[in-house]
């Protein structure tokens, strides 16, 4: 018993600093470890360089590439694939939907979205009579996805800025990435929002993202809203250089 | 100058900003790679994908691994309801506006047994059974399917054998017979069917019963009605449709030797009558198959007691149903192979051998004794290639990067030959 | 004289602190060199520590024994090892001759990765070492027991001979400690291990004696194996194997009357004349035939014995043997239902 007190006293000493990190209720940002050295994995990467994602790109290396001779940071499966079908966008999109970590659910729902926009988009394009309709007709449901995420990218936003004891709602330029993020979830929202709700979520995603692409459909009213709100509160723009 | 555009113009300045953020740091560089699309697959003209035949009735081995159309009034009269083909496969000829179905091996020999055979004896079974999940065993069947409709063939066809005993809200307790359980609904869409398969032969050959069907103390039908007229009483009259099929058979079974009808009896995932059925008595023990008065019917035409008939079914991990009340628990996957490791526990799961003897059990393959087995196999190198061509004909790959060598590769790495894999694989592609 | 004010420091058994007595000055014998007048003298509580006024004093050097070389390097080729190392002991990294290594060095500062060699190797002390059973040592030890032998009867010259003539294999263990008690409680424990080949057995007792037998019975290697533990001595537990052989064996010929009631199911192998598939093949046969009412089926079994036998062999495999060869047993299946039916593929 003795014994074990000692090595009790001596553990609660030795971690005295860090038991707030082995504290299951807290969240990342309650650590107070956030911004610290070598507190995430990436951190031993920094003099690594980036590795090669592509079997074209492995082919046309140069013989004095950089990464012949330095170490080079590792391939992450989730986000980065060696695979010539793999699209950025796409596992962005995944990587939006994941909920719980159940990335093989959500694949299989973007794989059965994309179907079904080809299914619908490949069956016009069987049906068109002349080569000019067909010309016309995109079937690639990546393309398609990027054109929708495109259109449906607002390009301001609203910040809170407090000025005189009041907040007021400012309109700031968006950034790309935040930009690219929005549109995603604006098209997920959508598709939570849309109707019939006995229809799979497949079904009313390749919808969505279909009327995006044209321009039309819930998603751009949703970006359409945004910019009037910006636009209403245009009296304040002037608050984000003006302290 | 409003405020939008002066946004619009900042943004495009911060575009060009490189980040600093590890992930998009590296994911640019990928899409900078593959920004050039590169030129379409070429399909070699000297080895085309599709046969100039369309007609079974002509097809050899030469055929084999080629494509051929079917006729649309011909698929709508195999498959009425759609139920001869999967799903998939049907929403992929939709978009394509055309139904073409691969020439392959088992359905080759089964048409080569079926041009040989002697007619007069008891009728011989064909077992296809498959080597892994997906390999096409539906699309064999409804090849041979075809020729016996284009051989003026009389087709017994049961499209998909388990679904009868999966439906279980279907069943109802047999009005004249106790121990048996009628299923209305299914039972009236196989004579539907079976109405529509041989509607043109049934009216050349005048194939009246022989028989007098008594359904209750005032509804009967007399010897010599025309068999279409009886099928469409028992449609009407859904409650003796089970029985209906009985008779059908019966008449069938009776009367295909004198009027020199050659007859193709089909089933598709036929293991389901050798298991158990979701339908649950009240007493909460589950009913057996041949409980069941259409399936007690359907296993008649097994029997070696009639001639002039051919015999193909399947067997499939499709067709094995899975106790819902008991023996729940000699199905659960308790430790994960690590293949299997994605199901989670407690899932519900066919995951033994497809062969005979594990689908079947000692039962099954002694019903179906003699049987010949045939096992269909994934693609051949040839029938991949064919099956990749007609997808790039077809538009059905829009990737560019599928088109060309590369993506044909991976395709075949990921899919590794498998049909069902390839057209899962190449859905979204 | 003046008062002066002395600062000891003290140490008290409460707390460590600095406390200020104030004390009188008394008269001390003087020690050291007499002080002259005008001098400030320092008070010496103490003597000093070290005496550095003289020269200093010459340590003797320590003389210090001749180390030998270890006893390897003296050791010549051509001796006899059993007897430098005549029994089980600690491993000596001065004895063993060779270049021995064991484990790895683990820190970054030194060496790391590189073998530890045997010299001040703790680990090589705490492993087992077999420097006691070289196979001079061995020969040493047969040569000793050699008195005590019988010669090997001439008649298990070969291992069937072995098995024919002792067909029960009896394994017991007795153990020999350094303790008080002498006893072993794991010496009582008896093994039977026998093949059931050798065994006399109609169809329906092995069957019945390797369902009694249950897990005790492999089925790979044919083999049984009895292991009695309950009584607490060896005798006991022995006529207990043997007693449970016996009943085993005569058990397993006696047919009860419930035994009637089985199914074909409860076999363990299928029985094919027994079986609807027997019924079958005759229907098809009869179907061959010109007039099929003339025949009865024990003719038509006689006339087509060659095919019938086939079939019964191919059917019996498949549903018999396991998934392993299964594709080969369907495929012969194929062949002689084709075979029946007059066709080819």
């Amino acid at each position: 018993m003795f014994k074990s007190s000692f090595l009790f006293r001596h553990l609660s000493l030795q971690s005295k600093r860090y038991i707030h990190l082995t504290n299951p209720s807290l969240t990342a940002g309650q650590t107070q470890y956030h911004g610290q050295q070598n507190s995430t994995w990436w951190d031993k990467y920094g003099s690594h360089v980036d590795p090669i994602q592509s079997r074209v790109d492995l082919l046309n290396m140069d013989d004095l590439d950089e990464r012949h001779f330095r170490p080079v940071k590792p391939v992450i499966p989730t986000y980065q694939s060696f695979s010539c079908f793999h699209d950025p966008i796409v596992s962005r999109v995944i990587g939006i939907l994941l909920r719980e970590g159940d990335r093989e659910l959500v694949e299989e729902l973007m794989h059965k979205t994309f179907r079904t926009i080809k299914l619908i988009q490949i069956g016009k394009w069987t049906r068109a009579k002349t080569d000019d309709e067909r010309s016309l007709i995109e079937c690639n449901p990546v393309n398609l996805l990027k054109q929708a995420i495109k259109n449906a990218t607002p390009i301001v936003r609203l910040t809170r800025i407090a000025k005189g004891g009041t907040l007021y709602s400012v309109p700031i330029p968006m950034s790309p990435v935040r930009g690219t993020y929005t549109a995603i979830r604006l098209l997920i929202d959508s598709t939570h929002d849309a109707r019939p709700h006995d229809q799979r979520f497949w079904t009313l995603f390749a919808k969505e993202i279909m009327d995006a692409a044209q321009n039309q459909g819930r998603t751009i009213k949703k970006k359409q809203e945004i910019h009037r709100n910006a636009e209403l509160n245009r009296a304040y723009a002037h608050f984000k250089w003006q302290k | 100058m409003t405020l939008i555009t002066s946004c619009l113009i900042r943004a495009r300045v911060a575009a060009y900003r490189s980040f600093n953020r590890f992930y998009a740091n590296s994911v640019t560089r990928t899409i900078d790679v593959h920004s050039v699309p590169q030129d379409l697959f070429e399909s070699k003209a000297e080895q085309p994908f599709r046969t100039s035949t369309n007609d079974p009735l002509l097809h050899t081995e030469k055929d084999l691994g080629l494509f051929y159309t079917v006729n649309p009034e011909d698929l709508k009269r195999i498959s009425p309801f759609g139920k001869s083909l999967p799903l998939q496969f049907r929403e992929e000829c939709e978009a394509f506006n055309e139904t073409c179905v691969m020439i392959r091996q088992p359905s080759i020999d089964i048409i080569k047994l079926m041009k040989q055979i002697d007619w007069n004896l008891p009728p011989l079974k064909v077992v296809l059974f498959p080597s892994e999940l997906g390999v096409g065993m539906s699309l064999s069947l409804f090849h041979v399917l075809h020729y016996g409709l284009r051989k003026k063939m009389l087709l017994v066809n049961t499209p998909t054998a388990a679904e009868v005993l999966k439906l279980a809200l279907d069943a109802t307790p047999s009005p004249n017979n106790e121990l048996m359980w009628d299923t209305p609904t299914a039972a009236s869409s196989w004579l539907k069917t079976f109405a529509i398969n041989n509607e043109e032969l049934l009216k050349e050959t005048n194939f009246r019963t022989k028989f007098t069907y008594t359904w209750s103390a005032r509804e009967s039908t007399p010897a010599g009605t025309h068999l279409l007229d009886l099928i469409g009483y028992a449609t009407e009259r859904i409650k003796y449709a089970s029985e209906c099929v009985g008779a059908i058979v019966k008449e069938v079974k009776t009367q295909v030797k004198e009027k020199n009808i050659q007859t193709l009896v089909t089933f598709d995932t036929i293991n389901s009558y050798y298991g158990p059925t979701w339908i649950v008595k009240p007493d909460k023990s589950t009913v057996k198959p041949n409980e069941v008065t259409m399936v007690k019917a359907l296993q008649e035409l097994l029997l070696p007691d009639w001639n002039n008939a051919f015999i193909v079914v399947t067997i499939g991990p499709k067709g094995v149903i899975i106790p819902k009340v008991r023996e729940k628990r000699n199905w659960l996957v308790r430790h994960g192979h690590y293949r299997t490791e994605h199901r989670l526990p407690g899932v519900l799961m066919y995951d033994e051998a497809m062969t005979v003897k594990s689908l079947l059990r000692t039962e099954g393959i002694e019903a179906l004794e003699p049987f010949v087995p045939i096992q269909v196999q994934k693609y051949t190198d040839d029938e991949f290639n064919n099956q990749y061509r007609y997808y790039i004909d077809r538009n059905w790959i829009q990737n560019h990067r599928g088109r060309d060598e590369e993506g044909r590769k991976e395709i075949l790495f990921y899919t590794a030959k498998n049909p069902y894999e390839m057209a899962k694989f190449v859905g979204s592609r | 004289m003046s008062l002066t004010y002395l600062k000891l420091r003290l140490k008290l058994p409460s707390n460590n602190m600095l406390v200020f007595i104030r004390t009188y000055r008394q008269a001390q014998r003087s020690t050291g060199p007499k002080s002259q007048e005008g001098e400030f003298r320092t008070l010496q509580l103490t003597p000093a520590k070290n005496n550095r006024s003289g020269p200093m004093k010459k340590r003797p050097k320590p003389v210090y024994k001749e180390v030998l070389p270890p006893r390897y390097l003296r050791m010549s080729t051509d001796q006899d090892w059993t007897n430098v190392w005549p029994t089980a002991t600690t491993f000596k990294q001065s004895v063993v001759p060779l270049p021995i290594t064991q484990g790895y060095v683990a820190s970054d500062k030194e060496n790391k990765g590189l073998p530890i060699e045997k010299r001040a190797n703790a680990e090589l002390m705490k492993i087992p070492n077999f420097f006691h059973l070289t196979p001079n040592h061995i020969k040493k030890h047969c040569a000793a027991i050699k008195q005590y032998c019988t010669p090997w009867p001439e008649e298990f010259n070969s291992d069937e001979a072995c098995e024919y003539y002792l067909p029960i294999q009896i394994t017991t263990h007795d153990y020999l400690n350094s303790t008080p008690s002498i006893r072993d409680t794991r010496a009582r424990v008896v093994k039977f291990n026998f093949k059931l080949t050798q065994l006399e057995f109609d169809e329906h007792a092995r069957d019945k004696f390797v369902r009694l037998a249950g897990p005790r019975y492999n089925t790979d290697t044919d083999e049984l194996t009895l292991v009695a533990d309950k009584c607490p001595y060896r005798k006991q537990n022995y006529d207990y194997a043997q007693y449970l052989l016996t009943a085993l064996y005569f058990e397993s010929w006696k047919t009860e009357t419930w035994e009637q009631e089985r199914t074909k199911n409860d076999w363990q192998r299928y029985y094919w004349d027994e079986s609807p598939s027997r019924d079958r093949l005759l229907d098809i046969l009869k179907a061959h035939e010109k007039d099929p009412s003339s025949v009865n089926s024990k003719s038509l079994l006689d006339r087509n014995k060659k095919l019938v036998e086939r079939y019964r062999k191919s059917i019996s495999r498949v549903q018999d043997e396991g998934v392993e060869n299964e594709l080969k047993n369907l495929k012969d299946y194929k062949n002689d239902v084709l075979m029946l039916y007059n066709l080819k593929l």
